[in-house]
């Protein structure tokens, strides 16, 4: 189950929401190798290489990680913070991916350093073609982070 | 010879009668002269003479008065007598009041005065005795007492304190009301500094010498000390009095409780911020309410849209994989599924929009509301394909509001009319500015289907509709986030319609004096 090059980690704890954009991210062809973390707990232990994934490596982070908000234990926020206050994972793209419309959502998110903030639409197609430009943006266009910023200090 | 001896004896006699008689009349002149009535008295208290005066007094005439006892003439013999003796005793007595009684019963009252007199060689022979005529004295006496009495009975019917100061600042005079307020008697208050008596004795001294200047103070404040330490409000009144040279003799001062004033303002005092407190009070619980509703919608409306995107999702990809294997009833279940989570979505999305523009704080800048409508016209144009549309934009002014919430207003006031001019060939839609009471109104007005004027309080309600969702759709809330928009900013909407004719919208953004029952109402003059 740890991949060398997962490229998507899916922060997601509704999983109807979890099938329905793998459905969509596989229909396009985009990923192959999609971690899907089901709260906040586990998103953390997954890129921190601890736990069940403490043979994971560090410098091998996924491309984006695409964050629920609404998380059972610790929620999106508290993820995002844990993520972008250490150094070893600062780097790694966060879109924060979720129903809400709260300015103040965005505005703490955009705050603690979320890449990306999109809100997902009720229309399946609507989603469909969100999470297509998504996978397209950070796995084709986006140049990733180099390793070598993930092995400084 | 001895005719002239004789002669010259009776010559000698003549003329020392004639010195005595001149003597005599000269005295009796003298006597006569006295408006004051005169006796002369032998010791033994018999008239010995009167004047003419006397005669009056008594109503009796010198004949009968001489030689009668003069105690008899007098209201109270006795005194009389008493009198009459001490000076005999004293040599003289002053001002001796007395009665003189007139045959007639008439009283005259009188203020002897009497001497003794002597012979040659110091032999007390008699009492002259004149008596001054004091009725006009004693009436004028009277009238003084009357008078003062009256003055008395003035300052003590005053329920204010009064006092009278002389130039000194000492106090000549106070009222029951005074002794009241100081706890202090007429006695112990008469002489001493009236600023004493004073929480502030300072400004006590200060009112009283604004009197001496300018000669008279008005609602001057200022608390009385009681003995026993309380203190009591007052509003001094206070002015000189002169004497008949106009000269300053002292301060005539009243002062107004004003204890019963305060009382009743300070009770009004309470009850106002009673009130004050109970209005902040419900507000704040209001405030709490709506924002408890609006929290309580945001989240329901919030986890709505999840299960939504779900059975959207899975019924599309029901319909996408497995269409071929579906009959056609089923395949038409399954948009028709699709169709009404999408309604769903909409009203759950325009719901949410709702709430966030009842909770969002107003950002206010002066916004030229031109370039507002020109921005929500643009973001309108997928709507307008392939219609014919005749705008007509007037001029609109520059206002202090929140534009992206004015420009929402905007939106969904042009999306109504684009909407419901949909069957007209050629739709006429008309924004501009008119004046009402001196105050930017605008308006949007457009030629569509209209609405009876029947259900225009139903206009601006949440989920409201007038027309059926195959005719027209819609979620019912773009006309509720028009009304939330506009009353946040303090303003008022409404409508005027025809069915068939068209609608025309109106809005303020500033506060319109409220008129009650006015929310969802006709404009003034409206049909």
């Amino acid at each position: 189950m740890i991949s060398q090059d997962v490229e998507i980690l899916l922060v997601k704890d509704n999983p109807d929401d979890v099938e329905l954009t793998l459905h969509a991210l596989r229909q396009e062809r985009l990923a192959n190798h999609i971690e899907v973390a089901r709260d906040g707990e586990e998103a953390l232990d997954f890129l921190f290489c601890r736990g069940p994934y403490a043979q994971r490596s560090f410098d091998q982070p996924p491309r984006v990680v695409l964050l629920d908000l609404k998380l059972p234990k610790m929620d999106g926020m508290e993820v995002l913070r844990e993520i972008k206050k250490d150094p070893r994972t600062k780097a790694i793209p966060v879109v924060v991916l979720t129903a809400s419309q709260e300015e103040s959502d965005m505005v703490n998110g955009y705050h603690l350093g979320a890449n990306g903030y999109v809100q997902k639409p009720v229309d399946f197609d609507n989603l469909r073609n969100l999470v297509k430009q998504l996978g397209l943006y950070w796995l084709v266009v986006n140049q990733p982070p180099p390793a070598a910023v993930f092995q400084a200090k | 010879m001895k005719e002239e001896t004789t002669s010259t004896h009776t010559i000698e006699r003549h003329l020392a009668d004639e010195a005595a008689r001149q003597t005599g009349v000269y005295n009796r002149s003298l006597i006569e002269a006295s408006l004051d009535p005169l006796f002369t008295i032998a010791p033994n208290g018999k008239i010995t003479d009167v004047n003419n005066a006397a005669e009056k007094v008594t109503g009796l005439s010198r004949e009968q008065l001489i030689g009668t006892d003069f105690a008899d003439y007098f209201t109270d013999p006795g005194r009389a007598r008493a009198g009459y003796e001490q000076v005999f005793r004293e040599g003289l007595v002053q001002d001796y009041g007395l009665e003189i009684r007139r045959c007639d019963g008439h009283v005259t009252p009188v203020l002897y005065s009497a001497a003794v007199y002597r012979d040659d060689a110091g032999q007390v022979i008699g009492v002259c005795a004149t008596a001054r005529d004091v009725t006009e004295l004693k009436r004028a006496v009277e009238a003084v007492r009357r008078a003062s009495a009256y003055n008395r009975s003035l300052l003590e019917a005053s329920l204010d304190p009064l006092l009278t100061i002389n130039p000194d600042g000492k106090i000549t005079d106070v009222n029951k009301a005074a002794e009241k307020v100081t706890g202090l008697s007429r006695q112990q208050l008469m002489g001493t500094d009236f600023a004493d008596y004073f929480s502030d004795p300072g400004k006590a001294r200060a009112g009283y010498e604004q009197v001496f200047r300018e000669g008279l103070i008005k609602d001057y404040e200022l608390e009385i000390r009681h003995r026993d330490g309380y203190v009591t409000p007052v509003l001094y009144n206070a002015a000189v009095y002169r004497d008949e040279a106009g000269e300053v003799i002292g301060v005539f001062a009243a002062a107004r409780h004003i204890s019963e004033r305060k009382r009743a303002e300070e009770v009004i005092r309470k009850l106002n911020q009673e009130i004050d407190e109970r209005v902040r009070r419900h507000t704040a619980e209001l405030e709490a309410t709506n924002k408890n509703l609006e929290a309580f919608t945001y989240s329901v409306s919030h986890d709505l849209r999840s299960p939504l995107r779900h059975i959207d999702g899975f019924s599309k990809l029901l319909l996408e994989e497995y269409s071929v294997d579906l009959p056609e009833d089923a395949r038409r279940y399954l948009s028709r599924i699709r169709d009404g989570t999408r309604r769903m979505g909409m009203m759950v999305d325009d719901l949410l929009n709702l709430t966030r523009v009842g909770r969002k704080e107003l950002s206010m800048q002066l916004t030229g509301l031109s370039s507002l409508l020109e921005e929500a016209i643009r973001d309108l144009k997928p709507e307008m394909a392939g219609r014919e549309i005749e705008w007509r934009i007037g001029k609109l002014p520059f206002v202090e509001c929140d534009p992206a919430l004015v420009k929402q207003v905007f939106a969904n006031l042009l999306s109504n009319a684009l909407k419901f001019t949909r069957l007209r060939e050629r739709a006429v839609i008309e924004v501009g500015e008119t004046r009402q009471d001196g105050r930017a109104v605008i308006f949007v007005r457009d030629n569509g289907v209209g609405f009876s004027m029947k259900y225009v309080d139903k206009l601006f309600g949440v989920f409201q509709r007038l027309h059926r969702p195959e005719d027209f759709e819609g979620t019912g809330i773009g006309l509720a986030t028009v009304q939330r928009i506009v009353h946040k900013h303090g303003g008022r909407t409404w409508a005027e319609g025809e069915l068939n004719k068209g609608a025309t919208f109106y809005f303020t953004l500033e506060a319109v004096e409220s008129r009650p029952g006015e929310s969802n109402s006709l404009p003034r003059g409206a049909a």
